[in-house]
């Protein structure tokens, strides 16, 4: 009995940590990939000897490469699955339903309407906003997408006391055929380029990271995922009920709507970033809970790092699969999630969740 | 103490709750009875702070309820509900720590209180098992250990627990098992508030009884004043006997059962003569 509960918190204890060091392990291994081959000893010298410790020569283009190509867009890729899995997973701890999913309940159908404004209407935007919000100018526009198209999925489906989960589902559908419709139309007035670019977007697009798009979009992700992580106790709480939490002196209301501020903020920064990529927000948070249990404080954490380092997977694969162009991430994932989420539903049926 | 004055609630132009007055003591044990409808989980969730829409006055140790923080009344009440649906599969422990969600303290008071409230109702032995797989009874014991959790050293005034109908589904060793659980709360302090379905297992375990019906108080006192058959009769709309229950020193009820309407053509089926036909 002892040794058994001892296992099962060494487990949880080492969560995070294992979690940290897969993170870096696919980090390294990752950059080493493409076109230009550069071994895992060299990425480490080449860190190395960037802080001055040693003194080693490596192949100039080889630093370049790595400095200026790969590890913005390596970060980036990191960032993005950080911010769909602890948006997934705090989501899913709101509407206490396991198969809520950020491009299920329009969080990103919203954000990409918001982008696509601007990506095919930019240069009608009035200048003093323009000038205002700068390099901010997607994922604002993105966050007050998704944050709207939230709202109103929430809205829909509350009832008296709970959220219905299929009312939140269908909601989610509307909303997401709404999105759609909503590109469309602003397709239909782009020209040709904006299509092009529209099209790779769309369908994720992780290449097109650089420093300047990663500084200046990074804390619009961190600092969401730092309040998000606060709330780890509340969420737990409300996963017994939301009467039972309030009674447990956590105000529900309160918690809900920053969690779906916080999470709009998130989704909409990555999608503002590399458009729609499914189903992470899905996957990460139940891997994580069949590994660790469903205490969201390390749910939480561990869908942050487990967002980042599925991605990262899933971007090696779209960029060995077609070497040397790469498929779209939102291909990859939804090719990997799509399947899942049919098996959630199964079992869920089984356990009459839905 | 807990005090509820002149309480009303209406919903629209119907009436819920006409001038409900009652007093909880701290270690007293208070079962509200009566029919279905008869307004005791509205009142229930009015003086637990659920519901704010109401007229009348709730103040818990002299203090208007409206006056406290969704965090400070959880310091000095918390709330059995009858079924309370888990989603997501925690064990038997977590769903105790999470009693403590409102309060600020350090892991080590938090595993040594867990440990402690655990110990008391009995729980320890299942405290890895996941939620899920325990029984009716056992998920009522694991969410009654939350509920101790939650007022466990938590603030130095006394506490008050709410169960709303907190033994419908559970068979009887459960049931006894429960209510006496939190008869055990009574002797340190707590004041317990119960809506409860079954009078004999009310007066069995309740100090006071309140009789309710259509949204007023029918009669309140102590289980051997009110428990009695003119009383009963009236709250219920139906007859009863009165018996005395030496066992447990408590008056005990036994309602009689309606007499049969049968009708003629039922009579014909139920005929014992076919019924040995078909047999043989």
């Amino acid at each position: 009995m002892i040794s058994h509960s001892t296992i099962k918190s060494n487990a949880k204890a080492l969560a995070i940590p294992s979690l940290i060091v897969l993170l870096i392990v696919v980090f390294i291994f990752s950059l080493g990939i493409g076109a230009l081959k550069i071994s895992g000893m060299e990425i480490i010298y080449l860190f190395l000897k960037n802080m001055g410790l040693v003194n080693v020569e490596v192949e100039e283009v080889k630093e370049i490469v790595l400095y200026d190509i790969r590890l913005p867009r390596l970060i980036q890729t990191i960032l993005i699955g950080a911010a769909l899995g602890i948006s997934g997973a705090a989501l899913q701890g709101i509407f206490r339903n396991p198969l809520v999913e950020p491009g299920l309940i329009g969080v990103s159908g919203g954000a990409a309407v918001g982008a696509v404004v601007v990506i095919i209407f930019g240069s009608y935007i009035a200048l003093p906003i323009q000038n205002l919000l700068g390099a901010y100018i997607l994922p604002v526009f993105a966050f007050t997408g998704s944050l709207i198209a939230t709202l109103t999925v929430y809205y829909i489906a509350k009832s008296v006391s709970k959220t219905n989960v299929t009312l939140l589902i269908l909601a989610g559908v509307a909303i997401m055929a709404l999105c759609q419709a909503l590109i469309g139309l602003a397709i239909f007035y782009a020209d040709d380029n904006q299509i092009r670019t529209y099209n790779f977007w769309i369908l994720g697009d992780l290449s097109s990271g650089n420093w300047e798009k990663v500084i200046t979009t990074a804390p619009l992700i961190i600092i969401p995922i730092i309040f998000i992580l606060r709330h780890s106790k509340s969420l737990n709480a409300i996963s017994i009920g939301e009467a039972e939490a309030y009674h447990m002196g956590v105000d529900v209301e309160r918690v809900k709507y920053l969690i779906i501020v916080l999470s709009a903020l998130a989704v909409g920064t990555a999608v503002s970033l590399a458009g729609i990529i499914a189903f992470i927000g899905l996957v990460i948070p139940h891997l994580v809970r069949l590994a660790y249990g469903p205490d969201h404080k390390i749910v939480l954490a561990g869908s942050a790092l487990g967002g980042g380092i599925l991605l990262m997977a899933a971007d090696i694969i779209a960029r060995m699969v077609v070497t040397p162009a790469e498929l779209p991430i939102g291909i990859v994932t939804a090719m990997i999630g799509t399947p899942f989420f049919i098996y959630l539903l199964i079992s869920s049926k089984r356990k009459r969740l839905i | 103490m807990l005090i509820a004055n002149n309480i009303s609630y209406t919903i629209g132009s119907k009436g819920i709750l006409h001038d409900v007055s009652f007093t909880l003591k701290p270690g007293e044990f208070k079962a509200v009875v009566g029919p279905n409808g008869a307004g005791k989980s509205s009142l229930l969730k009015i003086v637990i702070g659920e519901n704010k829409y109401y007229q009348g006055k709730v103040s818990y140790h002299d203090k208007p309820l409206k006056a406290f923080g969704i965090k400070e009344i959880s310091k000095v009440r918390a709330v059995l509900p009858q079924e309370s649906q888990v989603n997501f599969p925690f064990t038997v422990s977590e769903i105790v720590e999470m009693g403590r969600s409102a309060i600020m303290e350090k892991k080590l008071h938090l595993d040594k209180v867990v440990e402690e409230v655990m110990q008391s109702t009995g729980v320890t032995s299942f405290r890895e098992r996941n939620y899920h797989t325990l029984s009716g009874g056992e998920k009522q014991k694991v969410q009654l250990t939350r509920v101790i959790a939650q007022i466990w050293d938590s603030s130095d005034l006394s506490k008050f627990i709410f169960l709303d109908e907190p033994t419908a589904s559970l068979d009887m060793a459960q049931q006894h098992q429960i209510l006496g659980l939190a008869k055990q709360l009574c002797k340190k302090d707590v004041g317990v508030f119960a809506v409860i379905h079954d009078l004999n297992l009310a007066a069995q375990y309740a100090d006071n009884l309140m009789f309710m019906k259509k949204g007023k108080v029918v009669c309140q006192g102590p289980v051997k004043q009110v428990m009695n058959k003119r009383i009963i009769e009236k709250t219920f709309e139906h007859e009863v006997a009165m018996a005395f229950d030496e066992i447990n020193e408590v008056p005990y009820i036994l309602p009689k059962r309606n007499q049969p309407v049968v009708n003629r053509t039922v009579k014909k089926n139920l005929n014992y003569n076919s019924y040995e036909q078909i047999n043989s």
